[in-house]
């Protein structure tokens, strides 16, 4: 299986949401990982045919998704960035619901067998008979990504999935993702660094809808190495220095302050190993030396 | 798997909480007979010029539904007689009161004719029967006539086209001569119920009303409720899911103008009582002039039939531009719109000719509702398969208008 963005242009009027951006993926996890505005969603909805795009193509497995249609279509699990739900439907109605859709041929025992192991995937297996309306945020995006993984699809689209989680059902979902990527293409959009950090074969960084770097995560942290270091200073220091390096990090030990920056050696500092977060910094800091 | 789609598109708009309360709701101002009210209040009007007590509305309805009954089983008996009943029945009562009792312009009253039990039975006098038979042959006559009178106006009218060569003034005549000069059905029996049920149109107003409540938001809740990205990416999101919101549209529309037609007609049982289906329309001032010889019975389910197409019509169109419009409640708004030029063309009387079509197929009568009307096309039957045609037409060109907005890639 493979996806391929060819030289993807999307433009709003005079603004480029994405401008030129061009990738190929094979099988695995991959994340696509920007600040807020990056284009990250606006690729993903290409991606999914659900926006246009102004120029360029997507293709899977070498054929114009366009021209592929419903097989296309049949491929595809998408996690939308707000999922929406009917109020009035049951949990596992709107599974029942979601199969119909994507055209699953299932029996009667057979069907209920998967919604009950989607359910319990997402951990809804107790609230699987109560309204969507009486869901909670968190229950709400676990439903989502329960409708993603609906009819095992090859291509698995999630655009931001761990928005409105708490860190247990992050790890949990990570976890499951994990598993369940076997044999998958899984696009994974987010602007949390450790969502995708010890699970995704690849990071696409996106930043003003140009695609940026995409390597392996131990190969773009390694490309920052000799740029993050660590300084112990007073803390009254701490302000003067937040104004002159990008901190990734302030701890408080007993009386001093130790903290962790990006970019130009100063006197004094150590050099630390860098992570997928320094990255992250590094890559989306603005003028200013800001983090977007 | 489509059938299973269409399932859950009446799920979608039957689970609204609002929508079986508002539907009851509907389905009982629909059974509600209204024009009993404009009757009460004339009667009381009456009553207070001619200085009697006037009475409270439950007591008048309860008084309209006695007196119906009482008819009603009066006229029973008279009704199921067989031809040969009849006549030994008229004879006896020819021989008790006179050759003339029938046709003599003054009935003298009799010794004996208010007396009870009569020949008809305990609860029937003389005079009621002699009556009941008289009021009949009156009215039998009086159809007749009627008929007679449009046959001569053709026949003059005829003749003026053929000396003008008016071919299709011609042609149109002969066929209104052949129409009317079939024989009405004979009047045998009261007629109790029906003009009110046939003619007052609320139900057709609570139809398209719940109608207007199911389809109009159809294509917009998917939008509204966020759905619509999950929709496009799935294998059966877009057509097929867009023909099942259609089919469901157009089961709702057809079953709700049907329930309304049936709680109209509950309504009007109830209250009044209901009697004479197997008697000639032309027993009904509205459709004196009726060029077939229907029943009664049979025209209420030829507008049974001409009001659930309209319903099953209605819905699909209301769907379709829900697909176009942005969301749910621009979508109602332009559904009440579009409801509203429909009912002004249901209920407006028809100018010219065409303008008589998108009415009659809710409201058959608009055929006979004019000398033009009656003969749209030549043919009123024809006139309304080829409006049936035309609107299906429009439905499945609106319907795919609709489907390729729905399904269209956002920019």
């Amino acid at each position: 299986m493979e996806l391929q963005v060819e030289n993807l242009v999307k433009t709003y009027g005079s603004k480029h949401a994405l401008d030129g951006v061009s990738f190929s993926l094979k099988e695995g996890i991959y994340g696509l990982l920007g600040p807020n505005g990056a284009g990250k969603t606006t690729l993903a909805g290409i991606i999914a045919g659900i926006l246009r795009e102004t120029s360029g193509r997507v293709t899977w497995n070498g054929e114009d998704v366009r021209k592929l249609g419903k097989a296309y279509r049949e491929t595809l699990g998408f996690l939308p960035q707000s999922p929406g739900f009917y109020k009035n439907f049951r949990a596992d109605e709107f599974l029942r619901y979601v199969a119909a859709v994507k055209g699953m041929k299932l029996s009667g025992k057979e069907l209920d067998g998967k919604v009950e192991e989607m359910l319990d995937l997402v951990n809804l297996r107790e609230d699987g008979k109560r309204r969507i309306g009486e869901y909670s945020g968190g229950m709400r995006q676990r439903l989502g990504i329960a409708q993603a993984m609906m009819g095992d699809p090859e291509l698995l689209l999630l655009d931001e999935p761990t928005a409105g989680l708490d860190p247990r059902e992050r790890v949990r979902l990570r976890n499951v993702i994990s598993t369940v990527a076997l044999n998958k293409l899984v696009i994974w959009t987010t602007h949390v660094v450790s969502d995708v950090e010890y699970v995704a074969r690849e990071i696409l960084l996106l930043r003003n809808g140009r695609l940026l770097d995409a390597k392996a995560p131990q190969d773009l942290c390694e490309s920052l190495r000799g740029k993050v270091f660590t300084l112990e200073v007073s803390p009254d220091e701490v302000a003067s220095w937040q104004e002159k390096v990008l901190i990734a990090n302030v701890m408080r030990s007993a009386e001093t302050v130790i903290l962790r920056m990006v970019g130009e050696r100063p006197e004094g500092a150590r050099e630390a190993d860098p992570d997928l977060e320094d990255v992250y910094l590094y890559y989306f800091r603005d003028k200013s030396g800001e983090t977007k | 798997m489509t059938g299973k789609l269409v399932l859950y598109e009446l799920k979608k708009s039957l689970k609204d909480r609002f929508v079986p309360v508002i539907m009851m709701v509907l389905l009982m101002i629909s059974a509600i007979p209204f024009w009993l009210l404009g009757e009460y209040a004339d009667a009381m009007r009456q009553y207070k010029m001619a200085g009697v007590q006037t009475i409270s509305l439950p007591a008048y309805v309860k008084n309209v539904r006695d007196a119906g009954k009482e008819r009603m089983e009066k006229s029973r008996v008279f009704t199921r007689m067989t031809a040969l009943e009849r006549e030994t029945f008229e004879n006896s009562l020819r021989e008790k009161y006179g050759e003339d009792v029938f046709t003599a312009e003054f009935l003298p009253p009799q010794e004996g004719m208010a007396d009870l039990p009569g020949v008809l039975g305990e609860k029937v006098s003389d005079l009621e029967a002699i009556f009941m038979v008289r009021d009949l042959m009156r009215e039998n006559k009086e159809i007749q006539a009627d008929m007679e009178n449009v046959i001569r106006s053709a026949k003059a009218l005829g003749r003026d086209a053929v000396r003008s060569e008016d071919d299709y003034a011609v042609r149109r005549n002969l066929k209104i001569i052949e129409l009317y000069s079939v024989k009405r059905k004979e009047a045998r029996g009261i007629v109790l119920g029906w003009d009110q049920f046939l003619f007052s149109g609320q139900s057709a107003v609570c139809a398209f009303l719940l109608i207007l409540l199911v389809s109009a938001g159809s294509f917009a809740r998917e939008k509204d409720e966020g759905v619509r990205d999950f929709l496009m990416t799935a294998r059966n999101g877009k057509g097929r899911t867009a023909f099942a919101k259609y089919a469901a549209c157009g089961i709702t529309g057809g079953a709700v103008a049907f329930l309304c037609w049936l709680a109209s007609l509950a309504g009007t049982g109830l209250t009044v009582g209901l009697c004479g289906h197997e008697e000639s329309v032309c027993r009904l001032a509205e459709l004196r002039f009726c060029p077939w010889p229907l029943t009664i019975g049979e025209y209420a389910l030829i507008m049974l039939l001409c009001q659930v197409l309209a319903g099953v019509f209605v819905a699909i169109l209301l769907a379709a531009l829900s697909a176009v419009m942005p969301g749910g409640a621009v979508s109602y708004a332009a559904g009440v719109l579009l409801l509203g030029v429909f009912l002004r063309l249901l209920y407006a009387l028809p100018r010219r000719e065409y303008l008589a079509g998108p009415a009659s197929l809710a409201d058959p009568r608009r055929f006979f509702a004019s000398y033009y009307t009656a003969d749209a096309f030549g043919y009123p039957m024809q006139w309304l398969l080829l409006q049936t045609l035309l609107m299906t037409a429009a439905c499945v060109a609106f319907a795919l208008l609709g489907s390729c907005a729905y399904v269209r890639r956002l920019r």
